[in-house]
C-alpha cells in the first residue's frame, strides 16, 4: 500500500486522460473513509474532489444533479434553503464527504429506517468505465424503470466499477419539526425488543438507534411539532419515562452518529450489517469477547463497532466469521477494509469485467 | 421437428411427471400476456414446483441453447412475458409459498409466484403491509413485480419494488444458483438485488425474494377534487408539492377516463369536471389531522369545481375503485386500446397533457389520460377500433409520439411496465450507444448465450407475430388493469 499523491482532474476530459494514462486507478473523493481509499503501490490515485458543484436542482421535482465530487454538506445547504433534505442521513458530511464517496462506500445514517437507505434515493449517474467511455445510467425523474438499474449497483461498489462523474438523487420535503426521545434500557435485548415493538406501531418513527455502551435507546420523530408531542406521550405510556432532548442535544447526538464521532478520534470503525432480530446477540457476543464500543443503528440493521487497537480487527473478524456476519472498516488508520469478506462469485467477477474490461479500477 | 422438440425429452426425463406441458391447447393460455397485441405460441410450458426444478429447467435451456421466458400471472403490459419463438415458458405459479414472515425484522421471504396482495394479507396480522401496489396487485405476482420493478400509486413516497427488496435467491441463466443481499437493509459491496430488480427476466429467475414490510398507516385522508381544466388539476399537484406535504398518492384522471369509470362502476365522481385529482395523506392520526388542514387550505386556493372528502373507509374505497378500475373500464367506451407508461418531469405534466391532446387531435385517435401525478408517470390510453382499417397503426403512431415526447422532456420511456417487447425500439432514444453497449455486456455476464427472455428490452429484428386484439380475458372480467 502507498499514499501516492492524488491527481486532481478538473474536468471529465482530464479524468479520461488520467484513467487512460494508468493501468490501475484508485478513485477517491475527499477520503473521509480512509480505509476505503487504501490502494496498491501500483495504483494512481485520482481524486474527483475538483469535480464539484450542483448542476441542476428542481425543487418541484424532488431531484437534484451534482458532480460527484460535490460535498454532501454543500448539497444539504442548497436543499435546506427550499425545505428539502436527504432522508437517509448521509454520513461523514461534516468531515467533507462527497456525493460520489457516499455512494461508493454505501453508508447511510439513522434516517435510513423510515424511507430507505442511499440506494433508494440515487436515481441516476454519469459514469466513466474502465475503458474510459462515459455512460449515463438511470435517469433524472423519480420514477423510471427503463434499462438496468445500474445506479443501485454503484452503491457500495467502492469505485471498482468505474469513476462516478455526476449523480442524480431523489430528495424529500423536510418535515416541519424533529423530536428526539431518550430511553434507558436494561439490556441490549430489551433495547432491540423495544425497537421491534416501536417499529411495528402506528408512530412511524424516523430513526431508532441504540448506544450500546450507555444502554440508551434513541427514537427520533419527524412531523408537525404538536403531533410529535402527542405521539411521544403515547410512546412514554408504553415504554416508561422518556427524556426529550432539546434541539442542541439532539443535533449533537445525531451528528455524532452520522459523523462516527462517538467512537473517538483514531478509532477503527467497522460497519456490520445485521437485523433487528440479531443485533443484540451480536453486540453482546462481541462486547463479551473484547474491549470495543458498539452502536446499533437503523433499527438494528447496522451495528457500528469501534476499537482503538488494530490488532482488535483480527479478533473482531474471527467473531464475525463465527456468527456469519461481515464487516467493512470505514474509519481509522488501518488499510484493512473488509472483515470476513466473501469470495468473489463468478457472476460478480463477470459483472466487474463488463464495467471494467481492463481491470483498471479493481482493487 | 425443431431443436427444442428434439431436446425436450431430455428435460422431461430430468423433471417429475406433469411438469412439462406440450399440449397446443394448453399453450394457447400462455401465448400472450397483458399486451395482447403480441402473441407467440410456446413450444412447451414447464411448471416447476421447486427451486431445484427451476435450476434443472434453466440448466437444460442453457445446455441446449433454448430460450425461455419466466412468467407468473402474465399481467405484463410491455410484452415482457411473451413467449419466445422456438422457446419455452417457465410458469412460476406453483412457486407460491410465503416461506417466512418475520414481524421483528419486518421482512417476508416469498416465492416468485406469490400474488402481490397475498403478502399484505399475510402481513396485516402483524400490522404490516407490502407497499408496492400495482393496480393488478390482486393477480400480479411478486416475481413479475421484481422483474419489472413495478410500483403503483405510491412510488413517490415509498419508491418502486426494488426499494422493498433486500435479498433474493436467483437461478442465473446458466442454471447456477446464487444468493444476493440478505434480510438486512444494509449490505457490503455492490447492490446486486437492486440491479436484479427491473432486469426484465434477462438475468435469470428469482426463486426466493426477501421483502421489506412497513407498518400499515393508521389513518388515511382521501380527497377527490374536480377541476374545470386538466391544467388546473396539474397546477394543484404543484401546489401540494410546493407546500412540503408528502402525500402517499396523487392521481389525476381526465374527463374521458372519468366517463369510462362511471360507465363501469358508477363511482360517483363529480359531474361536469374536466379532471379529478385524488390526494391521499396517510400516517399517524395526529400527523394526518395536521396535514389535512394544510391540504384543505391548499386545495381551496386552487379554484376547485367540486370536492369530496372520504369520511368512511367505504367512501375511500369507492374513490379508489373508480381510479383502479379505469383501465378495464375503458372497454365500455372503446373496443380496443393501447396504454402507455411514459414519465415526464412533474412540472411539465400540464405541457405534456396539452401535447397529448394535440397528438390526439392530429391523429383522430381518442386518448384518455390517467396518471400518477405525484411522480409524473403518465398512463395515456389510446383508444381505437381494431376492425377499422388502419386504426391500429395510427394508434401505434400515437403511442410512439407520446413516448418520444417523454424522452424529449427529460423523462423516461417507462415508469413501471418495463421496456419488454413494446418499447425496445425506443431504448436507443433514451440511452446512448455506449450505455446500451454496457447493458449488453452486463446481460452477457449473466447470460452469455442469451437464453433468458431473448429478444426483450434490446432492439432486435425478430419480432413475433403482431395482431390486433382487444382486452385480456382477465381485464374483461375486471380482475386486472393496465397500470
Amino acid at each position: 500500500m502507498s499514499s501516492n499523491a492524488a491527481l486532481q482532474p478538473n474536468s471529465i476530459d482530464e479524468v479520461r486522460d488520467a484513467v487512460l494514462a494508468s493501468t490501475r486507478v484508485k478513485v477517491v473523493g475527499n477520503q473521509t473513509k480512509p480505509p476505503l481509499c487504501s490502494h496498491h503501490d501500483s495504483c494512481d490515485v485520482v481524486s474527483l474532489g475538483q469535480l464539484s458543484g450542483v448542476v441542476e436542482y428542481q425543487p418541484s421535482e424532488y431531484t437534484f444533479t451534482a458532480l460527484a465530487g460535490t460535498k454532501v454538506s454543500e448539497v444539504a445547504e442548497v436543499l435546506a434553503e427550499r425545505g428539502q433534505y436527504l432522508p437517509f442521513d448521509p454520513m461523514r458530511i461534516r468531515a467533507g464527504a462527497t456525493l460520489g464517496g457516499t455512494i461508493a462506500s454505501g453508508l447511510s445514517g439513522p434516517g435510513r429506517f423510515r424511507y430507505g437507505s442511499i440506494r433508494d434515493f440515487l436515481i441516476g449517474a454519469k459514469l466513466m468505465l474502465g475503458d474510459a467511455t462515459v455512460v449515463h445510467v438511470g435517469g433524472k425523474v423519480v420514477k423510471n424503470a427503463a434499462g438496468f438499474d445500474i445506479p443501485k449497483l454503484l452503491v457500495g461498489s467502492a469505485g471498482e466499477l468505474g469513476a462516478m462523474l455526476e449523480v442524480t438523487f431523489k430528495v424529500f420535503p423536510k418535515p416541519p419539526a424533529t423530536a428526539t426521545l431518550k430511553l434507558p434500557c436494561e439490556s441490549s435485548q430489551q433495547a432491540t425488543d423495544r425497537m421491534a415493538d416501536a417499529a411495528l406501531r402506528r408512530w412511524e418513527l424516523d430513526a431508532i438507534d441504540y448506544h450500546y455502551d450507555t444502554s440508551t435507546l434513541y427514537m427520533r420523530q419527524r412531523g408537525p411539532a404538536e403531533a410529535n408531542r402527542l405521539i411521544a406521550a403515547e410512546i412514554e405510556s408504553q415504554f416508561g419515562n422518556l427524556e426529550r432532548l432539546d434541539e442542541d442535544e439532539a443535533n449533537a447526538l445525531w451528528n455524532s452518529i452520522t459523523e462516527l464521532n462517538w467512537s473517538g478520534d483514531g478509532s477503527h470503525v467497522v460497519k456490520i450489517p445485521s437485523t433487528t432480530r440479531h443485533a443484540a446477540t451480536l453486540c453482546d457476543t462481541i462486547a463479551a469477547a473484547m474491549p470495543i464500543q458498539l452502536h446499533i443503528s437503523g433499527c438494528g440493521n447496522v451495528v457500528w463497532a469501534a476499537l482503538t487497537e488494530e490488532d482488535g480487527l483480527d479478533e473482531l473478524e474471527s467473531l464475525l466469521v463465527t456468527h456469519n456476519h461481515r464487516g467493512l472498516c470505514v474509519c481509522g488508520p488501518s488499510n484493512r477494509t473488509k472483515l470476513n469478506p466473501h469470495n468473489e462469485t463468478n457472476i460478480e467477477a463477470a459483472v466487474q469485467q463488463a464495467f471494467d474490461p481492463t481491470g483498471r479500477f479493481k482493487s | 421437428m425443431n431443436s427444442t422438440q428434439q431436446a425436450l425429452p431430455r428435460l422431461i426425463e430430468r423433471l417429475p411427471p406433469g411438469r412439462v406441458m406440450q399440449d397446443a391447447a394448453f399453450g394457447v393460455a400462455f401465448e400472450s400476456d397483458g399486451l395482447t397485441a403480441f402473441h407467440q405460441k410456446p413450444l412447451a410450458v414447464v411448471i416447476p414446483e421447486t427451486t431445484e426444478e427451476v435450476v434443472t429447467t434453466v440448466r437444460w435451456c442453457h445446455e441446449a441453447k433454448i430460450p425461455f421466458v419466466a412468467r407468473g400471472s402474465g399481467t405484463s403490459l410491455s410484452g415482457g412475458s411473451l413467449p419466445i419463438a422456438g422457446g419455452i415458458v417457465i410458469a412460476l405459479n406453483r412457486l407460491k409459498k410465503i416461506l417466512s414472515l418475520d414481524p421483528v425484522n419486518r421482512t417476508a421471504v416469498v416465492q416468485p409466484g406469490v400474488v402481490n396482495i397475498k403478502v399484505t394479507q399475510a402481513a396485516l396480522q402483524h400490522g404490516l403491509y407490502f407497499a408496492p401496489d400495482p393496480s393488478s396487485q390482486t393477480v400480479c405476482t411478486i416475481g413479475g413485480n421484481v422483474a419489472f420493478n413495478s410500483g403503483g400509486a405510491h412510488c413517490l413516497k415509498y419508491g418502486m419494488t426494488s426499494n422493498h427488496v433486500t435479498g433474493m435467491k436467483v437461478v442465473l441463466a446458466n442454471g447456477e444458483c446464487v444468493e444476493f443481499g440478505s434480510d438486512s437493509t444494509d449490505a457490503i459491496g455492490p447492490d446486486y438485488p437492486g440491479l436484479f430488480c427491473g432486469s426484465e427476466g434477462l438475468f435469470g429467475i428469482a426463486t426466493e425474494i426477501t421483502l421489506r414490510l412497513l407498518p400499515k398507516p393508521e389513518k388515511f385522508h382521501t380527497v377527490l377534487v374536480g377541476y374545470r381544466t386538466l391544467q388546473a388539476a396539474g397546477d394543484a399537484v404543484s401546489a401540494v408539492i410546493e407546500s412540503g406535504l408528502l402525500p402517499g398518492a396523487m392521481e389525476i384522471m381526465d374527463a374521458l377516463s372519468i366517463e369510462a369509470a362511471e360507465a363501469a362502476v358508477n363511482c360517483g365522481y363529480p359531474k361536469g369536471c374536466a379532471a379529478v385529482l385524488i390526494v391521499e395523506l396517510e400516517g399517524p392520526r395526529e400527523r394526518v389531522e395536521y396535514e389535512t388542514e394544510q391540504l384543505r387550505t391548499i386545495i381551496a386556493r386552487t379554484d376547485p369545481f367540486a370536492e369530496h372528502i372520504a369520511t368512511t373507509e367505504a367512501e375511500r374505497l369507492s374513490i379508489w375503485k373508480g381510479r383502479k378500475c379505469v383501465f378495464s373500464a375503458v372497454g365500455h367506451i372503446s373496443p380496443d386500446f393501447l396504454v402507455q407508461d411514459g414519465v415526464v418531469p412533474r412540472n411539465r405534466l400540464g405541457e405534456a397533457l396539452v401535447h397529448i391532446q394535440e397528438i390526439s387531435r392530429d391523429s383522430g385517435i381518442r386518448v384518455a389520460n390517467v396518471f400518477h401525478a405525484g411522480d409524473g408517470n403518465l398512463h395515456p390510453m389510446i383508444l381505437y377500433d381494431g376492425n377499422v382499417a388502419g386504426e391500429f397503426h395510427r394508434a401505434e403512431e400515437v403511442c410512439s409520439r407520446i413516448i418520444k415526447m417523454c424522452i424529449d422532456m427529460g423523462g423516461s420511456i417507462t415508469g413501471e411496465h418495463g421496456v419488454g417487447m413494446e418499447k425496445r425500439d425506443f431504448l436507443p432514444d433514451m440511452f446512448d450507444a455506449a450505455t446500451i453497449e454496457l447493458f449488453h455486456r452486463i446481460r452477457g455476464a449473466f447470460d452469455p448465450q442469451e437464453v433468458a427472455n431473448r429478444g426483450k428490452m434490446f432492439p432486435a429484428a425478430d419480432a413475433p407475430s403482431l395482431s390486433m386484439s382487444g382486452l385480456h380475458p382477465l381485464e374483461k372480467q375486471g380482475v386486472i388493469s393496465r397500470e
